[in-house]
């Protein structure tokens, strides 16, 4: 019966350490976020994960993320874009938030400029193409 | 009914109750942590959780615990039920001013979060020597889905609590017409139930058991319907959801669970076919529907799944000091890939003892989910006795395929089943 208790008390512990988990955001997933959701939104459309898993690729393969990190404070709230304007954080969320809305045919093709016509024009200044 | 099983459901509600709030009370309090609008995971938690829950839930059940739990009682009723807690189903994006301290300056970091899911499932059978009745039902919840929600994980244990201990009461009613869970259910944001309502018979015919089950599925989602086909002395079986409205196979498996007769096959298991014990082989695939998050009104029905194969060892008896259990899947679609390399030991037997498993986990990237998938260590500590079984997972194997996204869980598990058997 002690070997019963000890295993429970065991198990009680590792509970214990499992509880309320959080991790710090690295600035550079903000625009991670922004082809995740427009892969999203290309798998709700389509229902074709293949297909919405490749315009994540090609998305970026051909896009640079313009987010040089945390202004000041490294866990503060406001981003430092490549062109040294600052950026809150919420407000960069805007832009896979639009994306959310975009039309399907928006999202059918590798036509990201296009793509992004349609959503919040923070999106612009977060993601650029790549310079040839 | 042998077990004084409301004593164990009272025991178990008190048990989850404290080793959920107790931890959460002192470890930090979460309060005016908020979830940021506009990520992937955000959107994840509102409609894939929702719609793959719903999908294993009720049918997932079924396929686990009641059907096995009725096939060892002949000629009787069973009961069963279980509750869990699924800490970090995703990680999401969020302001945690819970976090802040007063000489912080009034600046709170962001970072991601940890949202849970809670799930609870219960079901009642008979199986005769031939007919079969059986009724189960879940409910799967989260609290928090939209922006700027607040976290409150005690209200959540204890609430989870309250549902593990009067589960197996309300079942019959909660996805029915009185709606009696909905005062619970309304301190979620987001709660999905579904039920299994049926019958089977079996039939001897040219040396083989055949027999099949037949249930109709109802959803706070739509209708439908459950099947399943089985035969048992090489226990190869079929099952599958059918969906009345989209006219869809959401969820299927075929295989081979815990047969003898496979292993006598290939050489490793005795020749009587009907013991489970000391050597049987599973051998099966699992096909799930990979459900598209907040689709438009136009979007075209969705077509792609995740389709895994598994293979298993398990029973393999060493000496007096338990059973070795092995087990690989692999997964076919979306892409190839890995999905579990597992090592096992249960130490006992099957109705008391402690099962120790370690495995590899690997899931594909899913951008369209938000993940970038990727293998990882997974385990599994689970005490069985007396028909109740408490466990605690991470990296689950049956879970990923529940969830795609949920890479990097823990599960607190707790169950109850009349036999005290394969409630896994």
């Amino acid at each position: 019966m002690n070997g019963w208790r000890n295993a429970a008390t065991a198990l009680l512990t590792l509970l214990y350490q499992t509880a309320c988990i959080t991790a710090e955001l690295p600035a550079s997933d903000i625009c991670d976020e922004v082809g995740y959701a427009i892969s999203s939104r290309a798998f709700g459309c389509s229902g074709d994960a293949d297909q919405a898993s490749k315009i994540y690729d090609r998305f970026m393969a051909t896009y640079t993320c313009q987010i040089k990190g945390y202004a000041g404070d490294e866990f503060g709230k406001t981003l430092t874009l490549a062109n040294d304007t600052a950026l809150p954080v919420e407000a960069a969320y805007q832009c896979p938030a639009s994306l959310r809305q975009v039309p399907c045919a928006e999202v059918s093709s590798d036509n990201f400029a296009a793509l992004f016509a349609h959503t919040d024009a923070v999106c612009a200044s977060l993601m650029t193409p790549n310079k040839r | 009914m042998q077990q004084p099983w409301w004593r164990l459901w009272g025991a178990a509600a008190i048990w989850i109750m404290v080793s959920v709030s107790v931890p959460a009370w002192g470890q930090r309090n979460p309060s005016g942590d908020t979830l940021i609008d506009g990520s992937v995971a955000q959107q994840a938690m509102a409609t894939a959780a929702q719609r793959n829950g719903q999908i294993f839930g009720a049918a997932g059940f079924l396929d686990r615990v009641l059907e096995p739990t009725m096939q060892l009682h002949l000629g009787d009723s069973v009961l069963a039920a279980e509750s869990s807690i699924l800490q970090g189903m995703i990680r999401a994006p969020a302001n945690l001013q819970g976090a802040c301290s007063s000489d912080s300056g009034g600046t709170c970091p962001y970072g991601y979060l940890d949202i849970d899911a809670f799930s609870s499932a219960g079901g009642v059978g008979w199986q005769g020597e031939n007919a079969s009745l059986f009724y189960v039902a879940s409910w799967t919840a989260m609290r928090l889905t939209e922006a700027g929600t607040e976290v409150t994980y005690p209200m959540l244990a204890i609430a989870l609590a309250g549902l593990g201990f009067f589960n197996l009461y309300t079942a019959p009613l909660y996805t029915g017409p009185t709606k009696v869970m909905d005062g619970l259910a309304s301190l979620f944001e987001l709660s999905t139930e579904d039920y299994i309502v049926g019958a089977g018979y079996r039939v001897s015919w040219l040396g083989m058991s055949l027999g099949g089950r037949v249930g109709f599925l109802g959803s706070n989602q739509g209708s439908g319907a459950y099947l399943r086909l089985d035969e048992g002395v090489t226990r190869l079986m079929a099952s599958a959801v059918l969906r009345t409205e989209s006219r869809e196979i959401p969820y299927a498996m075929v295989g081979m669970q815990h047969s003898a007769w496979l292993a006598s096959v290939v050489g490793l298991g005795p020749s009587e076919t009907h013991e489970r014990l000391p050597l049987t082989l599973s051998l099966y695939g699992q096909s799930l529907r990979l459900e598209p998050m907040a689709p438009p009104p136009d979007a075209v029905a969705s077509h792609s799944s995740l389709w895994t194969a598994h293979a298993g060892i398990e029973s393999l008896a060493v000496g007096d000091l338990g059973y070795l259990e092995a087990a690989a899947a692999i997964g076919i679609k979306p892409t190839p890939f890995l999905h579990e390399v597992r090592g096992s030991f249960l130490f006992g037997n099957t109705t008391s003892g402690v099962l120790a498993s370690v495995a590899y986990v690997g899931m594909p990237a899913m951008p369209y989910y938000g993940t970038r998938g990727g293998g990882s260590l997974g385990y599994r500590l689970e005490f069985v006795a007396g028909g109740l079984r408490l466990a605690l997972r991470r990296n689950d194997s049956d879970i990923l395929m529940r969830y795609p996204f949920a890479q990097g869980e823990t599960q607190i598990y707790i169950g109850y089943s009349s036999d005290g058997g394969d409630a896994s």
